[in-house]
C-alpha cells in the first residue's frame, strides 16, 4: 500500500472511531442506579437448638435453676431495591431548566440487590424439661418444669471459702453445648447508687431471699441462736443441720453468717447465710452435710461459730453439735 | 484532953468498947509522929558512919562475880568455837549426799544450829557489855589492890578480844547461813511426789525445762471427785457426764479440774502445752490414752482456717495421741467440747512445786 494510501487509511479511522465515540454516547442509555427499598428477602434460615439457664429467686436454702429451651435462628437476608435510571429533565415550561439536570425514572420490572446480612432471633421454646446436664461434673436432670432445684447445695460449696467472691459455672448439654454463668456472692453489699453499673452476674445470696446490706447502727441484743442436728447419724447418711436466728430486741441485726468447725472435713467449713433481721423476725438456714462412706463409728463434734457486722457472736452451748455415728 | 473529958462524960449513953476505938483513932496520928521521931533521927546518924571492913568486903565480892563471869564466858567461846567447827564440817557432808530428802532435812537441822549460834553469841555480847560495865564500875569505885587492878584491866581486854572474835565468828556463822540457803536451793527437785490429792506427779525434762506431769492421764477416782464436790456444791446430783477411768472428759471439764486442783494444792496445775508434751515424747513418757494440751490448733498449710477461727470465735486445740489411739496422726486438732473414751488429759505444775512440797514435808517433819 502506498504512502498515501496509509495515511488516508489512518485517518478514516480515526474519523471512524470518533464518530462511533460520539455515537455510542448518544445511543447508549443513562446510568442505572438503586433506588428505594422494596423488601428484604430471607434467602437462607440457619437453626441452632440450645438452652439458656438462669438463676431464679428462690427464698430458702436451696438455690433454683431454670432451663428453657431456645432456638437460634440465623436468617440469611438480602435486600431487594428498585431500579431507577438517569433522564434528563424536560422543560415542560414551567421555569427554568438547568441544562445537565436529571431526573430519576424507575425501570419496572426491574429489581436490584444489595449487601447480604445474617440477623440473628433467639426464640423461646418453653421449659427444658427432663433433660441432663453436666454441672460440676456431675449429671443434674432437670424436672418437669425445666428447674432443677439444688437439693446437694452444690452451688453453695465454692462459696464456703469466704474469698471466693465469684465463680463461673459452666453447665453443659450432651448436644446443645455448653453455657456459662458467673454467680457471685455479695456479703458486705452497700446501697447502690443508680449510677453504679450492675454487673452481669447474679448474686447468690439476693436469688435466696437473704439481706446483706450493711445496716447502718446495727445491734445484737436480743438476739438468739440456735442449732439442730440429728443426734445419730450413718455412713453415706445426708446430715441436715439448721440455724435459727430469732431478732427479739428491737435494733436491725446485719449480715448474720455461720460457719461450722470440726475435726472431720464433712462437717467442717459449711457457711450459714442469715443476713438482716428485722425486729421480730426470724429466718433459718440449711446445710446438708455428706457423712462419708467411710467413715469409722463413734462421736462427731461440730461446733457453728457465728459472726454480724459487729464481729464475732459468743455463742456459748448453742452452737455446739455432737452426731453419733453408727 | 478536952475530948477525952467530953467523951468520958458521955460513957452513961456510949458502951465501952466503942469508947475504946474513938480513943485509938484520935490518938493514932499522934503515936504515928512520936514513932517517926526517933527513926529519922536514926537515919541521920547513919550518913555518918563509915564501915571500911564491910565495904572491902562488897569490893571483893564484886571482883568475884566478875572472875566467875569471866570464867563462864571463856568457856562459852571455847564451847562456842568447837560448835562453829562442828558446822562447818557438818556442812561439807551434808554436800557429799545425794538423796535430796536427806540433804534438806540435814540443811533445815544444820540452819537451825547456825540460827541458835548466832544468838548465842548475840546473848554473849550481851553479857559482856553488862560485864564490862561491871568490871568499870569496880575500877572506876578506887581503893583497889594493884593485883585486884590489873586483873580487872587484862578482864577489860580479855573482853575486847572476846568481842573481836565474837564479831568474826558471828560473821562466819551469817556466811555459812548464807550458804545454808544456797544449797537448799540447789537441791534438785525430787524426782516423783505425790499431791494432797493422791496424784502422783513425775519430773521430766532437764535445767530450765524441767516440770512435773502426772504419771499417768488423770484417774477417774480424782476426776469423780472433783464431780462430786461440784454436784454438791450446785445441789445437782445429776452428774455432768459419764467418764471413763481415764477418758471421755472434753477439754473444758479438763480445765475446770485442774483450777480446782490448783485450789487444793495452793499451787498451779494446768493442762500441758504441746512444747511440753514434746519434751514428754523425747523422754519417751508416752501416755496410753490421747490427751488434751492447751495449745490451739491450726494445720499447717491453711493460713484461711487460723483467720476463720478468729473471725468466728472457735478455736481448736492439740490433742496429743502418741499411741495413735484414735487416728492416724499423733497430733491432730479438735473442739473443746468434743469427748471420746479414749482421749483423757495429764496436768503439769513447775518444778517448784515438787520443791516446795519436800520442803514443807520435811519442815512439818522436824
Amino acid at each position: 500500500m502506498s504512502k498515501r494510501a496509509s495515511l488516508w487509511l489512518a485517518l478514516l479511522s480515526l474519523f471512524m472511531g470518533v464518530v462511533c465515540c460520539f455515537g455510542q454516547d448518544a445511543a447508549v442509555n443513562r446510568p442505572h442506579r438503586r433506588g428505594r427499598l422494596l423488601r428484604t428477602e430471607v434467602r437462607k434460615t440457619e437453626r441452632k437448638d440450645g438452652f439458656e439457664c438462669q438463676m431464679l429467686p428462690a427464698p430458702g436454702s436451696f438455690p433454683l435453676l431454670q432451663f428453657t429451651r431456645k432456638t437460634l435462628l440465623t436468617h440469611h437476608e438480602v435486600q431487594v431495591f428498585e431500579v431507577v435510571k438517569e433522564v434528563a429533565r424536560e422543560n415542560k415550561g414551567e421555569g427554568i431548566t438547568i441544562r445537565g439536570t436529571v431526573d430519576y425514572e424507575v425501570i419496572p420490572g426491574e429489581v436490584m440487590e444489595g449487601e447480604w446480612t445474617t440477623r440473628e432471633e433467639l426464640v423461646d421454646n418453653g421449659p427444658f424439661a427432663e433433660a441432663d446436664f453436666e454441672i460440676f461434673g456431675q449429671r443434674w436432670r432437670t424436672d418437669q418444669d425445666g428447674q432443677i432445684v439444688d437439693t446437694a447445695q452444690a452451688l453453695l460449696r465454692p462459696f464456703d471459702d469466704l474469698r471466693t467472691m465469684s465463680t463461673e459455672l459452666t453447665i453443659t448439654h450432651a448436644s446443645m453445648g455448653t453455657q456459662k454463668m458467673t454467680i457471685s456472692r455479695n456479703l458486705l453489699r452497700r446501697v447502690e447508687s443508680v449510677s453504679a453499673d450492675r454487673t452481669a452476674s447474679v448474686d447468690l445470696l439476693e436469688m435466696l431471699g437473704l439481706d446483706f446490706l450493711q445496716h447502718r447502727l446495727p445491734g445484737r441484743e436480743g438476739l438468739t441462736l440456735e442449732v439442730s442436728a440429728p443426734a445419730t447419724a450413718s455412713a453415706g447418711d445426708v446430715v441436715k443441720i439448721t440455724v435459727t436466728a430469732s431478732n427479739g430486741g428491737n435494733q436491725q441485726v446485719s449480715s448474720l453468717l455461720g460457719r461450722s468447725f470440726s475435726k472431720e472435713a464433712w462437717g467442717n467449713g459449711r457457711m450459714f447465710y442469715l443476713g438482716g433481721l428485722k425486729p421480730g423476725e426470724k429466718r433459718s438456714f440449711t446445710r446438708l452435710l455428706t457423712v462419708p462412706e467411710d467413715i469409722k463409728a463413734g462421736a462427731c463434734f461440730i461446733t457453728v461459730g457465728f459472726w454480724d457486722l459487729l464481729g464475732t457472736l459468743p455463742v456459748g452451748q448453742a452452737g455446739k453439735i455432737r452426731i453419733d455415728l453408727k | 484532953m478536952k475530948k477525952c473529958k467530953a467523951i468520958v462524960g458521955m460513957q452513961r449513953r456510949i458502951p465501952r468498947l466503942w469508947l475504946l476505938s474513938c480513943m485509938a483513932l484520935l490518938l493514932a496520928p499522934a503515936w504515928r509522929t512520936w514513932a517517926q521521931a526517933p527513926a529519922a533521927a536514926a537515919a541521920q546518924t547513919e550518913k555518918d558512919v563509915f564501915f571500911p571492913a564491910l565495904e572491902e568486903y562488897e569490893k571483893r565480892g564484886k571482883v568475884l562475880q566478875i572472875r566467875e563471869k569471866m570464867l563462864f564466858e571463856i568457856t562459852a567461846r571455847e564451847e562456842r568455837v568447837k560448835k562453829l567447827d562442828a558446822i562447818a564440817v557438818s556442812f561439807q557432808a551434808i554436800r557429799r549426799l545425794t538423796d535430796g530428802d536427806q540433804q534438806l532435812t540435814q540443811y533445815l537441822q544444820l540452819r537451825r544450829r547456825v540460827l541458835e549460834a548466832i544468838d548465842e553469841i548475840s546473848d554473849a555480847n550481851s553479857r559482856q557489855v553488862e560485864l564490862a560495865a561491871m568490871v568499870d564500875t569496880a575500877m572506876t569505885a578506887g581503893g583497889l589492890l594493884p593485883q585486884v587492878s590489873t586483873y580487872l584491866q587484862d578482864v577489860r581486854r580479855q573482853l575486847l578480844d572476846l568481842g573481836v572474835q565474837q564479831q568474826t565468828a558471828e560473821r562466819r556463822l551469817q556466811a555459812s547461813h548464807q550458804a545454808i540457803k544456797a544449797a537448799i536451793q540447789n537441791i534438785p527437785p525430787p524426782a516423783v511426789f505425790v499431791s494432797k490429792t493422791g496424784i502422783e506427779m513425775r519430773l521430766v525434762g532437764a535445767g530450765r525445762e524441767m516440770f512435773y506431769v502426772s504419771s499417768r492421764p488423770i484417774p477417774g477416782a480424782s476426776f469423780q471427785a472433783l464431780q462430786a464436790v461440784q454436784a454438791q456444791a450446785a445441789k445437782n446430783t445429776a452428774s455432768t457426764g459419764e467418764s471413763a477411768p481415764t477418758g471421755d472428759v472434753s477439754m473444758a471439764e479438763a480445765v475446770n479440774f485442774t483450777r480446782w486442783l490448783s485450789e487444793q494444792e495452793g499451787v498451779g496445775y494446768r493442762l500441758p502445752e504441746v512444747a511440753e508434751v514434746t519434751v514428754l515424747q523425747r523422754g519417751g513418757v508416752l501416755p496410753e490414752n490421747a490427751v488434751w494440751t492447751l495449745t490451739p490448733w491450726r494445720p499447717d498449710d491453711d493460713l484461711e482456717f487460723g483467720r476463720m477461727c478468729e473471725r468466728f470465735g472457735v478455736t481448736l486445740y492439740h490433742v496429743w495421741d502418741p499411741k495413735r489411739v484414735l487416728g492416724g496422726e499423733i497430733f491432730w486438732g479438735e473442739l473443746p467440747e468434743a469427748r471420746y473414751p479414749g482421749l483423757g488429759f495429764l496436768v503439769v505444775t513447775s518444778a517448784r512445786t515438787g520443791w516446795l512440797e519436800r520442803w514443807n514435808r520435811i519442815n512439818a517433819q522436824l
